[in-house]
């Protein structure tokens, strides 16, 4: 296995793409190491990706990219401008504000970045906010794109374990709050300190009205998507099938913003960016693979309950690791390997499931900000013109935040498990 | 020759893309129709196979595009503090070691699919060679596209100006 483990870093820091690099070092297994035949490999790569329930995955970007291209995302800032306009440091308020309404539409913290960033920090410059910190609020908004419903690492997270996408989704919204409002308060705290602007004059009712009426539409697409899933009435693939359909009515009939070349192109962009997400899916099951047949969860799992049997200390070393990982890792393929391994190890030490569930794609999807494998820093830094080094530094303090947020999650369960149980999901 | 294969990659680039947006186009129709026929009682029993079997091809269809439009993600710091000579061999064995790596995939999806012959779906009564098909076809493509990668590497430009490869 350790050669196995050397391939791997060696792949990665010659710049092979991570779909690549999982699907090099298991096919290095497969050749020079298992005693498998290689057909298992055609077949793995086949089947590995047969699940109905991944189909939600590029129906969720498909959703994002259509809500985008209709402008839906401009009438939700527009609608966080009332909320929170008034507040100091206006902008970075509305930005994080807006990253919840958005979290809702589309599953991913990229698009996110891409969405929101391309509006706003050009905005927040033009107001007088350095590029570095408006990219920093964008980027760190972003990681709430995954945590709260829907969300693609959710879903692979179910296929991984056999989890319920519903209850994993019931879970997300409390945790994608608390890092929203651990962001809004060290924006607060900025505002005050470097005194950035805040809306001064009051918004007249009728525009309010008005924009209400917009982004109303933005809005009720959650709630389709949401209270389709949670009342049995779809499941999640039909429900983001559902929510895409909505954008493009929402879009071409009702807003009359989206033209069909429009609704083609959103096509174009999501077969394409969620065929990347998937190709590491088919490949991290390849690698889960020789993972199994090594007998690596087995082996971890003794490593670590030989160091600690105590669920409070286990919680803290799976803290620190899954940060390490999610450094160097695609939050997808990340799940999908470490999940079956340290979720039995969890359960074992009376750890609830759901809350480890949390707990894993919480602090994985921080990664999403961090350096050298932080995708949102590299969706931001051509739209902020900034070097992804400087945007990694505006954004510690924001990182820092989001742990305390981590930290929060994961010694107080009830905070994940609220919601869930409210609706039924576990007692 | 330098030309030839970048033709080729572009013509593949954009067969691809299309492709992929057709298929995605077509599970959401395929979706929308399972939906529609459950609530109105009446049973079709093949979408959820189809949409599945649509997945697969998007997955690898849709990753050779993204190969060509240099859309995969990965970590390039180590290679970016190199000294330029050095990055361009470090990138040259990377693009090798993946155009090693996509060979075997090719062969080894060839062979699953050409063993599937016989094999149907549990509902659609289609051999499933034909769905396999689209693995090595793919793999061709992203060979191709990698290919094009290396060569730029020694000076060769794209004709639609990208940077192609990793």
């Amino acid at each position: 296995m350790g050669i196995i483990a050397l391939v791997f870093v060696l792949a990665m820091a010659i710049g092979i793409p991570i779909a690549f690099v999982l699907g090099a070092s298991s096919l290095y297994y497969f050749v020079f190491l298992g005693n498998i035949p290689l057909s298992m490999i055609g077949q793995k790569m086949f089947s590995g990706i047969d699940n109905y329930v991944l189909l939600a995955i590029p129906f969720f970007i498909l959703a994002g990219e259509l809500m985008n291209r209709s402008k839906i995302t401009d009438a939700l800032i527009s609608f966080s401008n009332i909320l929170v306009g008034r507040i100091p440091g206006a902008l970075a308020q509305i930005n994080i504000v807006a990253s919840v309404f958005f979290a809702g539409i589309t599953g991913s913290g990229v698009a996110d970045t891409a969405a929101l960033g391309s509006i706003l920090i050009p905005a927040m410059e033009k107001e007088g906010y350095t590029p570095a910190y408006a990219a920093a609020v964008t980027v760190a908004s972003s990681v709430i794109g995954p945590i709260i419903p829907p969300s693609v690492v959710m879903v692979i997270y179910s296929m991984a374990t056999g989890e319920s996408v519903g209850a994993l989704f019931a879970a997300g919204y409390v945790p994608g709050l608390s890092i929203a409002l651990v962001l809004m308060i060290l924006a607060y705290y900025y505002a005050i300190k470097q005194k950035h602007p805040r809306r001064v004059e009051k918004i007249p009712m009728k525009q309010v009205i008005l924009t209400l009426r917009e982004s109303i539409i933005g809005l009720l697409c959650p709630v389709i998507l949401i209270a389709g899933i949670f009342s049995g009435m779809f499941t999640p693939t039909e429900a983001a099938v559902v929510a895409c359909l909505y954008a493009i009515i929402a879009g071409k009939y009702l807003l009359k913003t989206m033209k069909w070349k429009d609704v083609f192109e959103s096509f174009r962009g999501a077969a394409v960016a969620s065929a990347i997400t998937l190709m590491v899916i088919a490949m991290a099951n390849l690698f889960g693979q020789v993972l199994t047949l090594e007998r690596i969860p087995s082996l971890v799992a003794d490593v670590m309950l030989g160091i600690t049997r105590n669920r409070f200390v286990f919680l803290m070393l799976v803290n620190l690791f899954l940060l390490f990982m999610g450094m160097i890792m695609d939050p997808g393929a990340s799940v999908l390997i470490l999940a079956p391994i340290l979720l039995p190890i969890a359960i074992s030490l009376g750890i609830q499931p759901l809350h480890f569930a949390l707990v894993m794609i919480v602090n994985l999807n921080i990664g999403l900000i961090t350096p050298p494998v932080g995708t949102c820093l590299y969706a931001a830094a051509p739209i902020a013109k900034l070097s992804i080094e400087k945007i990694s530094k505006a954004v510690l303090p924001f990182v820092g935040v989001e742990l305390i947020a981590l930290m929060l999650l994961t010694y107080i369960p009830e905070l994940t498990l609220f919601v869930p149980r409210l609706l039924g999901y576990i007692y | 020759m330098v030309n030839i294969l970048d033709r080729i990659s572009w013509v593949l680039g954009k067969i691809a893309t299309y492709m992929a947006t057709i298929i995605l186009v077509s599970v959401f129709f395929v979706i929308s129709a399972g939906i529609i026929c459950r609530f109105t009682s009446l049973r079709i029993s093949w979408t959820e196979e189809l949409a599945r079997w649509g997945l697969i091809s998007l997955t690898y269809v849709g990753a050779s595009a993204a190969l060509r439009n240099k859309q995969h993600v990965g970590v390039n710091f180590v290679v970016n503090a190199l000294p330029a000579k050095i990055a361009k061999i470090v990138t040259g064995l990377a693009y090798i070691a993946v155009m090693v790596t996509v060979s075997y995939f090719f062969f080894n999806s060839l062979e699953a699919a050409l063993k599937a012959t016989r094999i149907r779906g549990d509902i659609i009564p289609l051999s499933l060679k034909y769905v396999k098909l689209l693995l090595p076809m793919s793999f061709f493509m992203m060979f191709f596209h990698l290919a094009w990668g290396l060569s730029t590497l020694f000076g060769a430009k794209s004709v639609d100006g990208k940077t192609i490869g990793l």
